[in-house]
Parts: structure tokens; sequence; C-alpha cells
């Protein structure tokens, strides 16, 4: 993953990533606040690569995702900032008209509840065929044969008898893979999925990450939203942590993984290791509006962190591609501070099972 | 509160202590058990002596049940309002929030305390067909012959009509029996809020717990209520009326008694399957396993999360009953001292069949004496609509996620 | 709690249960509750609860779904059991029917010594004061239109406790002890987040001093690090309150944060339980492999899942015959006199299940590819071509042709006559391994079959 937006405007096409978002920034207005649900938030997503979001309720990742192609609900979102390139095209400030022909043609979502999105009363053989169909691809017997090869690819069995089945037929592990079939009826470059496997059994859950994952063998990208480090561990090429709106950490999932750096991404990679103490509510404090936002729940927080806007990316010395937002490891902060207290719990060997 | 410290830490609780000291009394059932043993013991003395609570006022049968009514409605309404004063004060600034609402129940008290003060306080108005169509206040109306004026009297330009002026005697003025307007209107709230009384205190307590029984329970027991309310929506109610009609003396008891009992379908239904969705929430699970009672849960956890749809239905009930009411007064299958809107409407409107003995021009007697039907009229609007209003005003004031 | 790590819940065990267990007993560190007689207070014998199937108005039995199925356990006081299985393993239907949301079809259950079914009155009171329930979902837990403070004092208000400004101030007390303050008693629960909604939950079952909470997946809703909090929370007071903890949970990884035992459910049996240091790092049943095997590593270099034989999870009314998990067991024990090797076996069992379910591959479904080759068919289930067993060649190549041409039932029949296994003729009895009961015939010293290692790490 290219860290930095600007630099896709030189390389070749080829190179050039499929989604790059720089500075996206969404409101959530409602009558009685407004706050940046997603402060200025930038990254970008490699043809067939695999990008994680990881973040908390509440973090922006779910905003982010939806405000790519407009879905977010307007009101009470508003986009108000930031570029959002698709395969060379700007695509904010897209007409709704043309971002409908982006929306599942170009860019699929699939929702963590699989509920919402079948609709209970067609079969989904019905609702594969209607999603080829909206973008103009085939209709007929062909588009039928598609959507079982769909569900066949999707790991649906007897794909002929259940294509004329309706959702309520589906466990809930195979409602999801409906809703991924649904999603890849129009064949799209970019699969965005939104806690996929968090409503499921961990046993249906590992099948879903390795049918996500022979996905990108088709040089499908994912976007994968999540909260679940073991997820990303299983899934992500490279990995984007956020919080408090604003992304803290990113970089390839090995590195961020054997050396999270930033103090968020370790609080995280804590609550894996044993249990955490946090009862007292004032430690946790109100949301900081600027400067780091984890500065009111961080242990290393001091002045520098208050203050102007989240910190810049600085690159750790051990991979380039690997950055975060964090004072500690500007060049005249003392990284090493924040990565000894780490690096005895969080060597790969401690945390492989 | 206590200094001790002991009484508030949970660990010091000496529940076998508590679960000596337990009893079964609480204060709604207790007010609940006094209010219908005085209303029994009056019951009792009335129909050995006679009695008069106000005035002249006769207590009849419906009288009495409406008084149970109350009984158990102000144990199980008011007195939870009263003890959680916080609660029913945010909930009257919520109705007050919004004017239309907050007119709307305003106008509904002032129904209310008419219609059952009201009649006690006017006492019996006699007949007395000399005083008929005395116009209201800033009206005037052409006399009969015989007529008397409580007001001012005057001769038209023609020289030979004589004209009557409204007056503070009769500020809405008279119909054709000579009672005044006022009266009538009351009279009408009454049997209004005579209707709304049955109805909240009886047919929608019914329609609460056979809705509740079927919900919790369900299995055969809802089989067996369901089917029972799809057999009672099949039958009309009018046809059960006016077969009672035939065979009984009519009254307004008749009417409640057939349309209430055979109405309450749809609320059962609507209460069943809200109750259904809430049956396995957690807090239902939970108030379960602390040994909750069935009664207790359907108070406390079900009724309460289902008023958004429930209250307006109940307050769409209300409005069609006393619109039924109305309707059948009007078509004149009530008891001829029940002084309904309707029968006053539809007397306003067939003056001259009605009157043998009126002076007045008959094609003109509708619009020339407008009072008489018109007043009630719009008294029967404003309370539909008013019921509607407050139905919503309700709804949005309970629900405490509603910010304003 | 001073030390974070000191007295962590994992780390503790009960006394009762390591007689029986030979893992150090170093994991019982000072402060962890340590269980004086060995008395449980939790006793389940054979519950079973079984929900008829009716049909007609007359509601006739048709059928039962025995969502649990005679299981045994015992939770010992101050102890915490983790019960842990995939949705479906009637885990939540058993504790239901020990708190008596539901009657038991059959089995005892005894509560501080005496049997919970037979209990009424005050008794009864009593046990359900000293039994309280945490549910998952902390946005349904709370009635919308009460406030939290009132929803905290509703135990205290049921079991009798009349006065009001006393109620008031023990759920003040209580709120604060839970991490929040006396004031949020006033205010509703949607403008809690869910973290702190699930420690009001808590709050109100720890309100009338219980002995044993029962928490139905109290974490699944929530974050890695909010539900790290909740665990920490319900660690604590669980140790300063001397309460035994019922853990109902999917997800191994949870337990082994919190629990001190964990017994492990498919489709209504416990098929294994044990400390959770000893299960996880050397589970004993299958299942308890395949469960261990669906969590993700946190190491993103490990990315591989074993999965089970099959997929499907057989339906609960029609539990399959034998042990009940021999549809997916990966360590199927193949016949003494079958002549193949281990990794042969495992292709021809799944091959078979997966006929059995019916559950086709659509590659090889002849309703859906028309024709289908007997070729494809063997590539597609990975068949081995050439066995050395001659006959075994030749049934199984007819089992394939049957599948090819669509005659799935008669390909099953045969493949149940030549592929036969003892799992799917007796049901297994208890037997031990390590001093912990599992229900596997590899465990039964009577089988020839031998326990299949465990390779695995743990999590």
């Amino acid at each position: 993953m290219s860290s930095n937006a600007n630099s896709t405007t030189t390389s070749t096409r080829s190179n050039e990533p499929l989604l790059s978002v720089d500075g996206l920034r969404t409101f959530i207005e409602t009558e009685r606040e407004q706050f940046p649900a997603v402060d200025g938030v930038s990254f970008s997503v490699d043809r067939g690569e695999t990008v994680c979001i990881v973040g908390e309720s509440g973090s922006g990742k779910s905003v982010t995702c939806e405000s790519l192609t407009g879905i977010v609900p307007q009101p009470p979102a508003r986009i108000t900032d930031g570029q959002i390139t698709f395969d060379g095209k700007r695509i904010d400030g897209a007409s709704e008209r043309e971002l409908r022909s982006i929306r599942g043609d170009r860019i699929a979502h699939v929702f963590q509840n699989p509920q919402q999105a079948l609709d209970p009363v067609y079969t989904v053989g019905d609702q594969i065929v209607e999603a080829m169909t909206i973008h103009g691809q085939r209709s007929g017997t062909s588009a039928r044969e598609r959507a079982i090869s769909l569900l066949r690819k999707v790991g649906i069995p007897r794909a002929d008898d259940r294509i004329d089945e309706y959702p309520h037929e589906f466990s809930g592990g195979m409602r999801q893979r409906v809703a991924i079939a649904i999603a890849l009826a129009a064949d799209p470059d970019l699969l965005v999925a939104d806690e996929p496997t968090t409503a499921v059994d961990v046993t249906v859950q590992a099948k879903l990450i390795e049918l996500l994952r022979d996905l990108t063998d088709d040089d499908t990208a994912i976007l994968l939203i999540t909260h679940d480090l073991r997820v990303v561990a299983s899934l992500a090429d490279s990995v984007v942590v956020m919080y408090g709106g604003t992304i803290v950490e990113r970089g390839p999932v090995d590195t961020v993984f054997s050396t999270p750096a930033h103090p968020y991404t370790q609080a995280l990679f804590d609550s894996y290791d044993g249990l955490s103490r946090r009862n007292d509510r004032s430690a946790r404090g109100e949301l900081p509006s600027d400067g780091c936002r984890f500065r009111a729940e961080c242990p290393y927080a001091e002045p520098a962190c208050e203050g102007g806007d989240q910190p810049d990316f600085y690159t750790l010395d051990s991979d380039a591609d690997h950055s975060v937002s964090c004072v500690h490891f500007s060049p005249d902060g003392d990284p090493e501070r924040v990565l000894d207290a780490s690096t005895e719990v969080h060597s790969v060997s401690e945390v492989s099972r | 509160m206590s200094t001790d410290p002991s009484r508030h830490r949970f660990e010091d609780v000496d529940w076998n202590e508590i679960e000596r000291t337990r009893s079964l009394v609480t204060s709604q059932r207790l007010i609940f058990v006094v209010g219908l043993v005085v209303l029994f013991a009056m019951y009792t003395y009335d129909s050995y002596t006679g009695l008069y609570f106000l005035g002249t006022w006769e207590v009849e049968t419906l009288d009495w049940l409406v008084f149970a009514g109350l009984v158990f409605i102000g144990s199980f309404v008011g007195v939870p309002l009263v003890r959680h004063g916080a609660r029913t004060k945010q909930i009257v600034r919520r109705i007050v929030s919004r004017p239309a609402h907050a007119i709307a129940m305003g106008f509904l008290s002032l129904l209310a305390f008419s219609g059952i003060v009201g009649p006690a306080i006017y006492g019996d108005v006699r007949i007395s067909f000399g005083n008929q169509y005395n116009p209201p206040i800033g009206s005037t109306s052409k006399m009969g012959w015989a007529n008397q004026c409580a007001g001012e009297v005057t001769t038209a330009a023609d020289g030979f009509t004589r004209l009557c002026h409204g007056s503070m005697a009769n500020p809405l003025g008279t119909n054709h029996r000579g009672q005044p307007m006022g009266y009538l209107l009351i009279e009408g709230a009454s049997v209004a809020m005579d209707v709304v009384l049955f109805t909240l205190a009886f047919v929608v307590p019914l329609a609460a717990i056979v809705g509740i029984v079927a919900g919790f329970r369900g299995g055969r027991i809802d089989d067996l209520l369901m089917s029972y309310v799809d057999v009672q929506l099949c039958i009309p109610a009018i046809l059960v009326f006016i077969m009672g009609y035939m065979y009984w003396n009519v009254s307004l008891l008749l009417l409640l008694v057939t349309f209430g009992l055979l109405s309450w379908g749809g609320i059962a239904r609507i209460v069943r399957s809200e109750t259904l969705q809430r049956r396995e929430d957690g807090y239902v699970l939970v108030a379960r396993s602390l040994g909750a009672s069935a009664p207790y849960i359907g108070r406390r956890h079900i009724i309460p999360n289902i008023t958004n749809t429930l209250v307006p239905a109940v307050f769409h009930l209300l409005a069609l009953f006393v619109l039924v009411e109305a309707g059948i007064a009007f078509l004149g299958f009530h008891h001829i001292e029940t002084y309904s809107w309707g029968s006053t409407i539809q007397e306003g409107l067939t003056l001259s069949v009605s009157t043998g003995q009126s002076y007045v021009d008959p094609p003109a007697t509708s619009s020339k004496l407008w009072w008489v039907s018109t007043l009630p009229a719009i008294a029967l609007t404003i309370t539909l609509v008013s019921l509607k209003l407050s139905g919503d005003a309700l709804r949005d004031a309970l629900d405490p996620r509603q910010t304003n | 709690m001073t030390e974070t790590n000191a007295g962590s819940p994992h780390a503790a065990t009960s006394e009762a249960e390591s007689d029986a267990v030979d893992h150090s007993s170093s994991a019982n560190i000072e402060g962890s509750p340590v269980v004086a007689d060995s008395d449980p207070l939790l006793e389940v014998r054979g519950l079973e609860k079984h929900y008829p199937i009716t049909r007609g108005f007359l509601r006739r039995e048709v059928g039962r779904v025995r969502a649990v199925d005679g299981i045994d356990f015992d939770i010992g006081r101050g102890e915490a059991l983790g019960l842990v299985g995939e949705s479906g393993s009637g885990k939540t239907t058993a504790a239901h029917s020990i708190l008596r949301l539901e009657e038991p079809t059959a089995g005892e259950i005894v509560f501080d010594g005496e049997s919970v079914t037979d209990l009424s009155g005050p008794n009864l009171r009593s046990f359900r004061r000293r039994a309280q329930l945490v549910v998952q979902d902390p946005n349904e837990a709370f009635n919308p239109r009460l406030t939290v403070g009132s929803a905290v004092a509703e135990p205290l208000s049921l079991h009798g406790m009349s006065d009001e400004s006393r109620r008031r101030a023990i759920v003040e007390d209580v709120l604060e002890r839970v991490g929040l303050s006396g004031d949020d008693a006033d205010r509703y629960p949607h403008e809690f987040s869910g973290g702190e909604k699930q420690r009001i939950s808590i709050a109100r079952a720890l309100v009338c001093n219980p002995d044993l909470i029962v928490a139905d997946e109290p974490t699944s809703a929530l974050d890695a690090r909010v539900q790290s909090d909740v665990l920490a929370l319900l660690a604590d007071i669980r140790r300063e309150h001397d309460i035994s903890i019922l853990f109902i949970s999917h997800d191994l990884d949870v337990v082994r944060l919190f629990c001190d035992r964990v017994a492990v459910m498919y489709l209504g049996e416990i098929v294994e339980q044990g400390p959770i240091e000893d299960v996880l790092e050397s589970p004993a049943h299958p299942y308890t492999r395949v469960l261990m095997n669906s969590v993700p590593s946190l190491d993103p270099s490990d990315r591989t899942f074993e999965s089970p034989l099959t997929d499907t999870i057989p339906d609960p009314g029609d539990p399959p015959s034998g042990c009940r998990f021999h549809t997916r067991c990966p360590e199927l024990i193949p016949p003494a006199d079958l002549a193949v090797s281990d990794e042969e076996w495992q292709t021809l069992a799944a091959f078979r299940f997966t006929i059995e379910t019916g559950e086709l591959p659509s590659a090889v479904d002849p309703t859906t590819v028309g024709d289908v080759d007997a070729a494809t068919v063997r590539e597609e289930f990975d068949l081995p071509t050439e066995l050395a067993d001659q006959e075994l060649n030749r049934r199984i190549g007819s089992a394939v042709e049957a599948v090819a041409s669509g005659d799935v039932e008669t390909a099953g029949q045969e493949l149940a006559s030549v592929l036969p296994t003892v799992c799917e003729q007796v049901v297994p009895t208890q037997s031990t391994h390590r001093g912990r009961p599992v229900n596997c015939h590899r465990y039964d010293p009577d089988r020839e079959a031998e326990p299949v290692a465990w390779r695995g790490a743990g999590l």
C-alpha cells in the first residue's frame, strides 16, 4: 500500500492504486451537536489487495467506507472535504447518478448483518439477478446460470436448488455468503465489507475468511472493516488503524503485527493478552477534538500531543511502509520509549497460537 | 436517608429479615380495594334509600360502573403518576412543549371536568316549550306568538315579525324544548365521558390482558384466544346492538357493552404481537429469572414499551366509540332522556318535524336556527380531533428516547 | 485490585478440580479463590431439555428437538465455568434450564445442596435471588422506558425491599462500584455505550448479592478492548464476593481470558470438560480441536484453518447416531480391517459424509451441471485412484459411478456399508484423558483406536 496519496499522480497507470482517499472528512450533524466522525483520513487500496481498517465503535471506520460511494445517510452525515480517486477518476462530489453507476458495479458493499441486506420477500436468485440487471449486465437464462455459478463460488452447496429459496431458509453464515454473492454479481473491482464475520460462530467465521481470501485470487480488492485483530491477521495485506475519526497507524500487516507502534494499537493487542482494567470512567475521558485523539487514554501522553491536528505520520526504521501518527516517532521524539514497553509482549512468537 | 453505611451496601442486606417483612400490600392495591369497598357501600345505601350525590343527580347503573372504572384508573394509573412525580412532571412538560398537543389535552381535561361534574352542578333542567329557540348572544331569531324571550325583543324591519335577541340567561341559546344549549352540550360531554371512561376502564384492560396472556403463554392458549378474536371481529357490533335494542330497554350501557365487548380484538392483536416480540428481550428474561410474575412483567415491561403503538390505537378506539355513540343517537336509537350530541344534532336538523307547534317557516328552520345542531357538531369535532392529537401527544411524551 | 495480572482469573483454578488434574499447583496465586470444602455450589446431573415438535390444532407431538440431552457438570464456589459451543449446541437452553426459566425435561440441578426443580415459595425466591442472569445483547438488556436506577433496583424491589431510599442508596453505591457514577441512576439506557450498559447489567446482577451469575455471551457484542474491560470487572467482582460464574460463549478465546474450567458442548451434549489451561494446551475431543483451529491466529504468517470433515451442523431434531460429531469428525475411527492410510481414510470419510448430508458440491451435482463423469467426482473429493484393497477400490468406484449418475442415495448406502465406523454405531461413554472427562471412542481403553496427538499450539 502506498501510504501517501500524492505519490499516485506521478506513478504510471498500472502502479496507480485502485482506490485512494485523501483527507476525507465527514461530519455528523444532529440537532444537538456537530462533530467530525471522520476527520482527515487518507489511505489507498491497490488492485487485488486486502486492506483492513481496524477500530472500535465510534472510531469512524464504517462512516469512512460508507462515505466512499456516498451510501452514508446524508443527513445526518455531511462529507465536507477530501479527494476520493477510484480507478484514476475523482469520485468525490460526483452526482448521485454517477455514484449509482459505480456503486455495486465497481465498488460493492457487504454489511455486518445479512438480514438487512437481503429482502425477505424475494428468492436469493431474484436478488442476485436483480443486482446484475441493475448494472445492465444480462438477463434471462444466462443471468440465472451466472447467479448459480456465483452461489457456487461463495460455497453454497446444491446451488441450483437453493437459488429458488428465500433468505430465511438459509443459516446465518449461508446468508452472509448470499450477501457476498449479490455483492459479486456485477463483478466489482473493490468489495467493501463492514464486519462481515462479527455476528457468526467461529467455525463459520473461518469459512467466510477462507472465502474472502479466495476472492482476492481473482484480483478483487477488499476493504474490510473489523474490530477483531484476529480477523485482520488472517486476511489483510495491509492494516489501517483508526481511532476517534483519524488514522493512527498504517502499514503492512506483518510489520504492524510484529511491532505495533502507536500506543492505541498496543492497547488493542493488550486486550487479547489478558484482562485490562480501565474501570475508572473519568480516566477514559472525553475524546479530544484536536491534537492526538488518543492522548486522553495514552500512557505516554505529554504536552506535545496537545493542540494542532492529529500528528503527522512518521515512518518506522524497520519498514518504510509502516507509519504511525505519534509525536514520539518524530525525529525529535524517543520511539524506544513506546516500543520498548511493547516488544516484550508483542513479538510474533508470543502472539502466535 | 439513613446515615448507617451498611444500609448502602448490597452485601449487608439481610434478606431473611426482608423476606419476613415482605407483604403483598402495595399502595395501588390498597387504594383499589378501599375504593371498591366504599363504592359498594354507597351502592348498597343507594339501592335501599336513594341517594343524591350532588344536586338532583340520580346515579344509574352506568354511573356506578364508570365510578368503578375511575377507581381502577385512579389506583393503577393515578397512584404511580403521583408517586413518580418527577417523571410525571417531565411528561407534562413534554406535552406542554407542543402547543397543539397541549391545547388538545387541555380541551379533553375541560371536557372531562364538565362531563363528570357539570351535570351535577347544572341540576335537572325543566323542559319549557315556551322558552324555545332563544338564540345565542349576538344572534337573533324570529319568535312565534307563544314564545317567551329571555332577552331583548325587537320588531324586524317589516314591522310585523318579532325578533328575539340572545341574552346572558341562555348564552348559547335554547332548543325546541326550551332547554339551554349549554346544558345540552354538558349532557353530551357527560355521555362522551361515559363512553371514554367505560372504554378505558373495561375494554382496554380486557384487550391488553388478552393480548399479553396470548403473547406470553403462547401455544394452545394463544391459538384459542386469537381464534376467538377472529370470530369476534366478524360479528358486527351494530347488529347485536339493534337486536338488544329490540328486546331490552335501550340505554347507553347496552351500547357500550355491545360495542365495547365486540371491538377490542384489534387492540388485543396489537398487544399480542408486540408481546411476542418483547418476550425474548433481555430485560424480560432477567425479570423472569428474578421470579417476576406474568402480570408484573406485563405491567412494568411490556405495556410501557408498546405505548408507541398502543396509545394511538387506544385513542383512536376512544374517538371511534364517541363517534359511534353520536351516530347511533343521531339515528335515533338512543334513550329519550340521554341528551347525546348526536341526538341534539339530529334534532337541530329536523326541527320542523319534531316541533309541531313551531311558528317558523319550515324550509328555513335548520339554517336560521343554526345553533341547535352546529354547537354540538363543533363540540363533537373538537373532541374527536383532541382525542387523536392527545394520543400522539402521550405517545411522544411517554417515550424517553424522544428529545425535545 | 492493585496488580493487573496477579489475580487474573484464567490463572486461578479451584482446588476442587486440582486433585483430578496433574497441572502445576503454582496456578493458584495468592488472592485467587481457593475452595475449602469440595462441595460444589451447583451440580447438574443428566440435564435434558427437549422441545416437542407438534402439528395441528391439537398439537400432536411428532418429534423432539433435543436441545440439551443429558449433560453433567459442577461449578465450585467462586469458580468460573465456561460453556462453549456453536449456535444450536444448546448452551443457552442449558443456562435457562438451570435458572428455571425453562422447565427441564429430565435431570437434576442441585444448588447449594437443594434440588432446584423441587423449590417453591420462599426457597424458590431465595434461589432466584442467589442466581442471577446477565444477558448477551446490551441493547436489549434494559427496558428502554425505565431509568438505569430503576432497572438496577428492580431485583431489590422484586425481592421485597420496600424502602425506596435504601434501594436508591444501594443502587448508587453499586453503580459506583462497577465504574459508573451514582448520578447515572437517573439516566436512560440509550444514553450509555455498549460497554457501559454491560457494566450496568453486571450491577443489576450483583445487587442481590448472588452466589451464582449466569452470563450468556456477556461480551460478544463488544469491541475487543471494551470486552476485556468488562471481563476484568466481572473477574474483580467474582473474586471480591466469591461468586461462581457460568460463562456461556461461542468463543474459546474469551473463555481463555476468564474461566477456570471449560465444558465444550455439541448438539446438546458435553463432549469434553476440564481446567482451561489443560484443555487449551492439549484439547482431547476432535470437536474442541475444530473450535480451537477456527480461531484465527494473531500471527499473520499463520493463516491456515483445519476444517471439519463437513460443514453442515446436523439438525438437533434428528441428531446423528453414535457419537453426534461423527459426521464432521476429522479423527473418525476407521474400521480395524480396512487397509488404508490415515489420509486416504480421511478423504474417503469426507466423501461419505458429504454424500450423506446431500450437500453435494455444485461441480459434481448432476442436476446443475448435467453429465458428470467419475473422474470429476474423484477430483472434486480428492479421492485416491488406486487403493491397496481391491474390493474396497471396486466398491468406492461403484459409489463414485452412482454419484456421477445422480443416484446419491445408492452411493450413500454403498459408502456406509463399505466404510463403517464405530463412531456412528456406538454412543461413546465417558473416558478420561489426563484426568478429565472426554466423550470420544479414541480415549476409550476398550477400543483399538488410539488418540490422535494434538499438533496445534494453544490459543
